[in-house]
């Protein structure tokens, strides 16, 4: 599987993810990868998005992306709260931080954990808000 | 009847009756009682409590989310007025763009039950219906609830051990002794 297969099928499983549902036009892209290092994959894959992102108008700094990118990443500043569940650093401090997922963790079987990290702070919300108040039935 | 404030550790006797606030609380995130419920669910969840929801808690969660959708759509202010007449008038585009959100509260349940934890709603029996329905209206007159708090009350008694809330309402409540050995275990910032 090449790299920017795993990164669309990690995509569609991540229901924390949020991808755009409006159609985006791009320039086409064509990768073929043959057996190699993994550096020469990423360096590749590398040329062929800079193309892509020059027919944009974008230019792009001709720079050797092994000093920063050794081999290829999926994810930058992800964690794996259960299996099949990632989440970026931000959004893990807001859903996670300060809770003792470990401790309960260890108390539920692995299915109720991983529901309930699913779906805890599953929405956004603000700091004024009223959790109570907002909860009320409304006025007609 | 007990109130008590919760802090981990609280006895959560099991079946716990869970308030819409608390279902909100712990599905949105931010707000200042977002951790402490959070660590509710946790609690129960772990310990395999018996969790009880109403179609009432369901119903007022969603209006909590269309509300804090329209907020959203429009960059308001927490404290913006919210009328069923404004939801009217903008369903489509909150469920347009916040359609998933919409859905939270009812597949955050859904998942916990195909999980295996235990999720039961109230009222099953028509006794038990009619006795909810019945002391609705007590609840209202001799503890000056809304009827939507009332109905939780009547719920709780009814069905429950514990009743989860974030409403301080109650906390006058615990003043009477009509509820007898029902705990309400009450969430409040620290």
């Amino acid at each position: 599987m090449s790299p920017y297969t795993l990164v669309s099928d990690r995509a569609q499983l991540q229901p924390g993810i949020r991808v755009s549902e409006e159609p985006q036009t791009v320039p086409s892209v064509s990768i073929t990868l043959q057996p190699r290092r993994a550096d020469d994959v990423w360096e590749q894959f590398s040329e062929a998005v800079k193309c892509g992102a020059a027919k944009l108008g974008f230019e792009q700094p001709d720079t050797d992306v092994r000093e920063h990118q050794p081999t290829p990443r999926l994810a930058v500043d992800t964690v794996i709260v259960a299996p099949g569940i990632v989440v970026s650093a931000s959004e893990y401090q807001e859903r996670y931080g300060g809770i003792d997922l470990e401790t309960l963790r260890r108390r539920m079987s692995p299915a109720v954990y991983k529901a309930f990290v699913r779906y805890i702070g599953s929405v956004r919300g603000r700091e004024d808000l009223d959790v109570d108040a907002i909860s009320d039935i409304p006025d007609e | 009847m007990t109130f008590t404030t919760w802090r981990p550790g609280t006895a959560l006797n099991s079946p716990v009756y869970l308030d819409a606030n608390v279902l909100v609380g712990a599905t949105v995130t931010k707000h200042r009682l977002y951790r402490q419920a959070v660590e509710v669910v946790g609690e129960l969840l772990a310990s395999g409590a018996t969790i009880l929801v109403s179609l009432l808690g369901v119903q007022e969660s969603l209006w909590a989310l269309a509300r804090l959708s329209y907020l959203d759509l429009f960059r308001l202010g927490s404290n913006t007025s919210f009328t069923q007449r404004i939801y009217e008038r903008h369903c489509d585009k909150i469920f347009e763009k916040y359609g998933e959100r919409m859905s939270a509260v009812p597949a955050m349940l859904r998942g916990w039950s195909e999980a295996g934890a235990a999720v039961a709603s109230v009222s099953k029996t028509d006794s038990d219906f009619l006795r909810v329905s019945d002391l609705t209206p007590r609840y209202m007159r001799q503890c000056k609830l809304t009827p939507g708090d009332a109905a939780h009350l009547a719920l709780a008694k009814t069905h429950a051990r514990t009743f989860v809330t974030a409403d301080s309402d109650f906390k006058s409540v615990a003043e009477s002794d009509l509820l007898g050995d029902l705990v309400v275990v009450h969430l409040s910032p620290r």
